[in-house]
Protein backbone atom coordinates (compact mmCIF):
# COMPACT_ATOMS: atom_id res chain seq x y z
CA UNK A 1 0.00 0.00 0.00
CA UNK A 2 2.03 2.88 -1.42
CA UNK A 3 0.94 6.56 -0.96
CA UNK A 4 1.62 8.96 -3.90
CA UNK A 5 -0.29 11.82 -2.92
CA UNK A 6 0.97 13.58 0.41
CA UNK A 7 -0.40 16.99 2.06
CA UNK A 8 2.50 19.07 1.37
CA UNK A 9 3.22 22.83 0.50
CA UNK A 10 2.68 22.94 -3.00
CA UNK A 11 0.30 20.16 -3.63
CA UNK A 12 -2.56 21.32 -5.89
CA UNK A 13 -6.41 19.89 -4.94
CA UNK A 14 -9.74 19.81 -5.96
CA UNK A 15 -12.51 20.47 -3.40
CA UNK A 16 -14.90 18.15 -3.54
CA UNK A 17 -17.96 19.26 -1.38
CA UNK A 18 -19.08 22.63 -0.29
CA UNK A 19 -19.91 25.81 -1.91
CA UNK A 20 -16.69 26.18 -3.77
CA UNK A 21 -17.25 22.34 -5.15
CA UNK A 22 -15.05 21.66 -8.13
CA UNK A 23 -12.45 24.78 -7.65
CA UNK A 24 -8.60 24.02 -8.10
CA UNK A 25 -6.72 25.00 -4.84
CA UNK A 26 -3.03 25.15 -3.69
CA UNK A 27 -2.04 24.07 -0.19
CA UNK A 28 0.32 26.82 1.41
CA UNK A 29 0.03 25.51 4.69
CA UNK A 30 -1.19 23.17 7.40
CA UNK A 31 -3.13 24.24 10.36
CA UNK A 32 -3.76 20.89 12.28
CA UNK A 33 -4.93 17.32 11.92
CA UNK A 34 -8.00 18.18 9.50
CA UNK A 35 -7.49 21.53 8.56
CA UNK A 36 -5.54 23.06 5.84
CA UNK A 37 -4.35 27.10 4.82
CA UNK A 38 -5.52 27.27 0.76
CA UNK A 39 -4.97 29.07 -1.54
CA UNK A 40 -5.64 30.21 -5.19
CA UNK A 41 -4.95 33.15 -7.46
CA UNK A 42 -8.81 34.10 -7.82
CA UNK A 43 -9.94 33.27 -4.04
CA UNK A 44 -8.71 34.98 -0.71
CA UNK A 45 -6.38 32.36 2.07
CA UNK A 46 -8.78 30.53 3.74
CA UNK A 47 -8.63 27.18 5.93
CA UNK A 48 -10.73 24.04 4.42
CA UNK A 49 -11.29 20.34 5.99
CA UNK A 50 -9.27 17.98 4.58
CA UNK A 51 -12.31 15.91 4.17
CA UNK A 52 -13.53 18.68 1.62
CA UNK A 53 -10.41 18.29 -0.77
CA UNK A 54 -9.20 15.44 -3.10
CA UNK A 55 -5.45 15.81 -3.77
CA UNK A 56 -4.33 15.98 -7.25
CA UNK A 57 -0.90 14.55 -8.92
CA UNK A 58 -0.19 17.99 -9.33
CA UNK A 59 2.18 19.72 -7.47
CA UNK A 60 3.95 23.16 -7.31
CA UNK A 61 7.65 22.88 -6.57
CA UNK A 62 9.60 25.04 -3.79
CA UNK A 63 6.38 27.03 -2.70
CA UNK A 64 7.72 28.34 1.25
CA UNK A 65 5.01 28.30 3.86
CA UNK A 66 2.20 30.52 3.28
CA UNK A 67 3.55 32.66 0.36
CA UNK A 68 2.25 36.00 -0.94
CA UNK A 69 -0.26 36.98 -3.29
CA UNK A 70 2.39 37.55 -5.94
CA UNK A 71 4.61 34.90 -4.95
CA UNK A 72 1.46 32.26 -5.34
CA UNK A 73 0.46 33.64 -8.63
CA UNK A 74 3.95 33.55 -10.27
CA UNK A 75 4.41 29.86 -9.40
CA UNK A 76 1.03 28.79 -10.08
CA UNK A 77 1.30 30.17 -13.69
CA UNK A 78 4.90 28.92 -13.56
CA UNK A 79 4.26 25.25 -12.71
CA UNK A 80 1.48 25.59 -15.38
CA UNK A 81 -1.27 23.94 -12.98
CA UNK A 82 -4.17 25.20 -15.46
CA UNK A 83 -2.69 23.34 -18.39
CA UNK A 84 -1.67 20.40 -16.55
CA UNK A 85 -5.01 19.59 -15.06
CA UNK A 86 -6.82 20.27 -18.49
CA UNK A 87 -4.48 17.70 -19.72
CA UNK A 88 -4.97 15.13 -17.13
CA UNK A 89 -7.41 12.27 -17.45
CA UNK A 90 -9.26 13.33 -14.41
CA UNK A 91 -9.46 17.29 -15.61
CA UNK A 92 -11.08 16.16 -19.09
CA UNK A 93 -13.28 13.67 -17.24
CA UNK A 94 -14.80 17.01 -14.91
CA UNK A 95 -14.72 19.17 -18.26
CA UNK A 96 -16.71 16.38 -20.31
CA UNK A 97 -18.86 16.23 -17.36
CA UNK A 98 -19.25 20.16 -17.70
CA UNK A 99 -20.01 20.72 -21.05
CA UNK A 100 -22.80 17.83 -20.99
CA UNK A 101 -24.53 18.45 -18.01
CA UNK A 102 -24.28 23.12 -19.98
CA UNK A 103 -25.67 21.69 -23.36
CA UNK A 104 -29.08 23.40 -24.36
CA UNK A 105 -31.61 21.56 -26.35
CA UNK A 106 -30.09 22.22 -29.52
CA UNK A 107 -26.86 21.04 -28.84
CA UNK A 108 -28.41 17.62 -27.40
CA UNK A 109 -29.58 17.42 -30.69
CA UNK A 110 -26.38 18.34 -32.63
CA UNK A 111 -24.70 14.93 -30.20
CA UNK A 112 -27.70 12.94 -31.01
CA UNK A 113 -26.78 13.56 -34.93
CA UNK A 114 -22.96 13.06 -34.65
CA UNK A 115 -23.69 9.26 -32.39
CA UNK A 116 -26.31 8.43 -35.23
CA UNK A 117 -23.85 9.60 -37.81
CA UNK A 118 -20.56 7.49 -35.83
CA UNK A 119 -22.45 4.91 -35.51
CA UNK A 120 -23.74 4.18 -38.83
CA UNK A 121 -20.12 4.27 -39.71
CA UNK A 122 -19.65 1.76 -37.80
CA UNK A 123 -21.94 -0.59 -38.49
CA UNK A 124 -21.56 -0.24 -42.32
CA UNK A 125 -18.14 -1.19 -42.11
CA UNK A 126 -19.45 -4.08 -39.18
CA UNK A 127 -21.68 -5.24 -41.80
CA UNK A 128 -19.04 -5.06 -44.51
CA UNK A 129 -16.43 -7.41 -42.82
CA UNK A 130 -19.71 -9.75 -41.53
CA UNK A 131 -20.31 -10.68 -45.45
CA UNK A 132 -16.81 -10.79 -45.90
CA UNK A 133 -16.95 -13.21 -43.45
CA UNK A 134 -19.73 -15.56 -45.04
CA UNK B 1 -11.38 42.99 29.73
CA UNK B 2 -11.98 39.89 26.82
CA UNK B 3 -14.33 37.75 26.94
CA UNK B 4 -16.26 35.05 24.75
CA UNK B 5 -19.90 34.77 24.11
CA UNK B 6 -21.82 33.76 21.65
CA UNK B 7 -24.27 36.91 21.24
CA UNK B 8 -23.81 40.72 23.27
CA UNK B 9 -26.72 39.81 25.98
CA UNK B 10 -24.12 36.76 27.04
CA UNK B 11 -21.10 39.31 27.11
CA UNK B 12 -22.65 41.61 29.04
CA UNK B 13 -24.14 39.48 31.73
CA UNK B 14 -20.04 37.42 31.64
CA UNK B 15 -18.67 40.73 31.96
CA UNK B 16 -20.75 41.44 35.10
CA UNK B 17 -20.15 37.99 36.54
CA UNK B 18 -16.38 38.41 36.27
CA UNK B 19 -16.75 42.35 37.77
CA UNK B 20 -18.46 41.00 40.71
CA UNK B 21 -15.40 38.36 41.27
CA UNK B 22 -12.73 41.68 41.00
CA UNK B 23 -14.73 44.35 42.62
CA UNK B 24 -17.59 45.06 44.84
CA UNK B 25 -20.20 46.14 42.37
CA UNK B 26 -23.32 44.68 40.62
CA UNK B 27 -25.27 45.19 37.51
CA UNK B 28 -27.56 47.11 39.55
CA UNK B 29 -25.18 49.75 40.82
CA UNK B 30 -22.53 49.81 37.67
CA UNK B 31 -22.83 51.21 34.24
CA UNK B 32 -21.41 49.21 30.66
CA UNK B 33 -19.60 52.15 29.34
CA UNK B 34 -18.36 49.90 26.09
CA UNK B 35 -18.87 46.66 24.41
CA UNK B 36 -16.78 46.24 21.29
CA UNK B 37 -16.30 43.20 18.95
CA UNK B 38 -12.87 42.08 18.96
CA UNK B 39 -11.70 41.27 15.35
CA UNK B 40 -9.01 39.22 14.12
CA UNK B 41 -6.36 41.27 13.03
CA UNK B 42 -4.12 38.26 10.52
CA UNK B 43 -7.26 35.77 9.79
CA UNK B 44 -5.05 34.23 7.12
CA UNK B 45 -1.74 33.59 8.86
CA UNK B 46 -1.93 30.39 11.07
CA UNK B 47 -1.11 31.24 15.32
CA UNK B 48 -0.25 28.86 18.15
CA UNK B 49 -2.49 30.08 20.93
CA UNK B 50 -2.18 28.72 24.89
CA UNK B 51 -5.42 29.43 26.39
CA UNK B 52 -5.05 29.18 30.15
CA UNK B 53 -8.59 28.13 32.05
CA UNK B 54 -9.97 27.55 35.37
CA UNK B 55 -12.34 24.85 35.16
CA UNK B 56 -14.94 23.06 37.48
CA UNK B 57 -14.52 19.47 37.25
CA UNK B 58 -17.27 17.38 39.61
CA UNK B 59 -15.09 17.15 42.25
CA UNK B 60 -13.71 20.64 42.64
CA UNK B 61 -11.70 23.60 40.24
CA UNK B 62 -8.53 22.84 38.24
CA UNK B 63 -6.29 24.83 36.12
CA UNK B 64 -5.32 23.84 32.53
CA UNK B 65 -3.42 24.54 30.29
CA UNK B 66 -3.90 24.43 26.55
CA UNK B 67 -2.46 25.02 22.85
CA UNK B 68 -4.28 25.45 20.13
CA UNK B 69 -3.18 25.94 16.06
CA UNK B 70 -5.83 28.22 14.72
CA UNK B 71 -6.15 31.34 12.39
CA UNK B 72 -8.26 33.35 15.04
CA UNK B 73 -8.37 33.62 18.36
CA UNK B 74 -12.22 32.59 18.38
CA UNK B 75 -11.27 29.65 16.58
CA UNK B 76 -8.64 28.70 19.22
CA UNK B 77 -11.50 29.53 22.23
CA UNK B 78 -13.65 27.29 19.59
CA UNK B 79 -12.11 24.47 19.85
CA UNK B 80 -11.24 24.77 23.93
CA UNK B 81 -14.41 24.76 24.56
CA UNK B 82 -15.32 22.01 22.66
CA UNK B 83 -12.28 20.36 23.59
CA UNK B 84 -13.05 20.32 27.35
CA UNK B 85 -16.67 19.35 26.78
CA UNK B 86 -15.42 16.00 25.09
CA UNK B 87 -12.51 15.44 27.24
CA UNK B 88 -13.81 16.68 30.72
CA UNK B 89 -17.40 16.42 30.55
CA UNK B 90 -16.69 20.76 31.47
CA UNK B 91 -19.76 22.55 29.66
CA UNK B 92 -19.50 26.40 29.39
CA UNK B 93 -20.84 28.08 32.17
CA UNK B 94 -18.19 25.79 34.44
CA UNK B 95 -15.21 27.32 32.42
CA UNK B 96 -13.22 30.52 33.08
CA UNK B 97 -10.52 31.76 30.61
CA UNK B 98 -7.76 33.06 32.60
CA UNK B 99 -5.37 34.13 29.77
CA UNK B 100 -5.12 33.66 26.20
CA UNK B 101 -1.92 34.04 24.19
CA UNK B 102 -0.51 33.73 20.72
CA UNK B 103 2.82 31.32 21.40
CA UNK B 104 5.80 31.75 19.50
CA UNK B 105 6.98 28.64 18.52
CA UNK B 106 9.83 27.84 20.58
CA UNK B 107 7.97 28.50 23.25
CA UNK B 108 5.08 25.93 22.47
CA UNK B 109 4.57 22.80 24.93
CA UNK B 110 2.27 20.68 23.93
CA UNK B 111 3.46 18.13 21.29
CA UNK B 112 0.67 18.02 18.89
CA UNK B 113 1.36 21.55 18.27
CA UNK B 114 5.02 21.06 17.95
CA UNK B 115 4.41 18.25 15.74
CA UNK B 116 3.45 20.69 12.69
CA UNK B 117 5.66 23.13 13.24
CA UNK B 118 8.00 21.55 10.10
CA UNK B 119 8.49 23.96 6.83
CA UNK B 120 8.27 20.56 5.25
CA UNK B 121 5.51 18.91 6.49
CA UNK B 122 4.31 16.39 3.95
CA UNK B 123 1.76 13.16 4.88
CA UNK B 124 -0.75 11.61 3.13
CA UNK B 125 -4.03 11.32 3.84
CA UNK B 126 -4.76 7.42 4.39
CA UNK B 127 -8.37 6.62 4.31
CA UNK B 128 -11.07 8.58 2.20
CA UNK B 129 -14.72 8.59 2.23
CA UNK B 130 -16.34 9.47 -0.88
CA UNK B 131 -19.18 11.62 -0.22
CA UNK B 132 -21.41 13.02 -2.50
CA UNK B 133 -20.53 17.10 -3.26
CA UNK B 134 -24.12 18.09 -1.42
CA UNK B 135 -26.46 16.88 1.02
CA UNK B 136 -29.38 17.07 -1.76
CA UNK B 137 -27.61 14.17 -3.53
CA UNK B 138 -27.30 11.68 -0.86
CA UNK B 139 -28.51 8.47 -1.21
CA UNK B 140 -29.81 5.73 1.19
CA UNK B 141 -28.53 2.89 -0.95
CA UNK B 142 -25.76 2.34 -3.50
CA UNK B 143 -24.94 0.12 -6.17
CA UNK B 144 -21.19 -1.27 -4.57
CA UNK B 145 -18.96 -1.21 -1.29
CA UNK B 146 -17.24 1.29 -0.44
CA UNK B 147 -13.36 2.01 -1.46
CA UNK B 148 -11.67 4.19 1.15
CA UNK B 149 -8.22 3.71 0.08
CA UNK B 150 -7.27 7.39 -0.99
Amino acid sequence: MVFRRFVEIGRVALINYGPQHGKLVVIVDVIDQNRALIDSPDMTRTQINFKRLSLTDITIPDLSRTPSKKVLKEAYASAEVDQKWASSAWGKKLAVRAKRASLNDFDRFKVMVARVKRSSIVRRELGKLRREKA
Amino acid sequence: MKLWATNEVRAKSKFWYFLRKLQKVKKAHGQLLAINEIFEKYPTTIKNYGIWVRYQSRTGYHNMYKEYRDLTLNGAVEQMYDEMASRHRVRFPCIQIIKTATIPVSLCKRVNTKQFHNSKIKFPLTTRKIRPPSRSLKTTYKASRPNTFV
